[in-house]
């Protein structure tokens, strides 16, 4: 309603593209979460206009890199890990800042992929699982915390 | 959701409907329900995955280490119902190649490569037709089946949409 209005008593002014929409969590250590951050992205792609195809591959993704965190980080009640999640019109992005020693996952060697159902192992899986269903996949280590961005576009 | 695990006997399989999400909260909800019937001695499933909205690598080691396990004690497991974007982590993961994947509950029953033979040969047997009989030197290998066939036993690995709708409402 206001946009339409803005739009009326401005004439000649381009639409202005939609501002992204910003999720904010704090994640203090528990597995469940993760499952909680998978579950507002869920809620929130389903209202917007986020294929469900690039949602699923970010959940994927976040239940992945999430759990390396908790896992190998010092992520604490003192010092949570931040995960954004930012909705764009044609994106879907998240930034996850988190304490510990420094170390890049998209530097992971790519897994073997090969081999029968006794000789399979899962190690190195769920990094490969980011790199390939992502379109954007960084890593930084500033102050003191590693900080990983993930893009994925549709449309 | 986080995941709920629906239990039931079809035939002779174990069949486990998974609803919700398989991932690292998840997955030893699931771990913990196979290594149950594994510890009671089931070796025969089949998992059906129509209800679960993503799987992480979490979920994929818990599907390979059952699979492993009841291969191992000569078993079977089968998995079905996969949504575009599960059968894509799948895919990606090299795991498609190592599982049957049948596209529902039904077709994962009968999809099994053993019984058919068992029963073409069962057929066989009735119908007098030993391959041990002294003037049959090279048995034909399609008598088992022209003997199935006449007994009515349904030889084609996939049902047909009848049998699968017959599955269905029994399955009511």
């Amino acid at each position: 309603m206001w946009q339409w209005l803005k739009r009326l008593f401005s004439p000649g002014a381009a639409p202005a593209e939609p501002a992204p929409q910003v999720w904010n969590f704090r994640i203090k250590g528990g597995r469940a979460e993760i499952g909680a951050v998978n579950d507002a992205l869920e809620r929130a792609a389903m209202a917007g206009e986020v294929p469900e195809a690039a949602m699923r591959a970010m959940q994927v993704a976040l239940d992945e890199l999430l759990t390396n965190a908790i896992t190998h980080g010092s992520v604490s009640l003192n010092d949570p890990m931040q995960v954004d999640l930012i909705i764009h019109k044609s994106a879907l992005r998240a930034m996850i800042s988190h304490a510990g020693p420094a170390f890049d996952p998209t530097e992971v060697a790519a897994p073997d992929l090969e081999g029968s159902l006794q000789d399979r192992q899962i190690g190195g899986l769920g990094i490969h699982l980011v790199r390939s269903m992502m379109d954007e996949f960084s890593y930084e280590h500033a102050d003191g915390r590693n900080v990983l961005k993930l893009g994925k576009r549709f449309k | 959701m986080a995941l709920e695990i629906g239990s039931e006997i079809q035939e002779d399989f174990r069949v486990l409907r998974l609803n919700g999400r398989l991932d690292t909260e998840t997955s030893a909800d699931f771990e913990l329900a196979a290594h149950d019937l594994t510890a009671a001695g089931e070796r025969r499933f089949v998992v059906d995955l129509s209800g679960i909205s993503y799987v992480s690598s979490a979920g994929l080691r818990v599907l390979l280490a059952l699979a492993k396990q009841v291969q191992t004690g000569g078993g079977a497991m089968r998995l079905c119902g996969l949504a575009p974007s599960v059968r894509q982590v799948f895919d990606l993961s090299g795991f498609s190649k190592l599982f049957m994947i049948a596209a529902d509950i039904a077709s994962a029953l009968g999809n099994d490569p053993s019984s058919a033979p068992a029963i073409g040969k069962a057929a066989a047997d009735i119908l007098g037709a030993s391959s041990s009989a002294p003037r049959m030197a090279s048995p034909s290998p399609s008598l088992g089946r022209q003997a199935a066939d006449l007994l009515g036993a349904k030889q084609a690995p996939k049902p047909g949409l009848f049998a699968r709708l017959l599955a269905w409402f029994k399955g009511q």
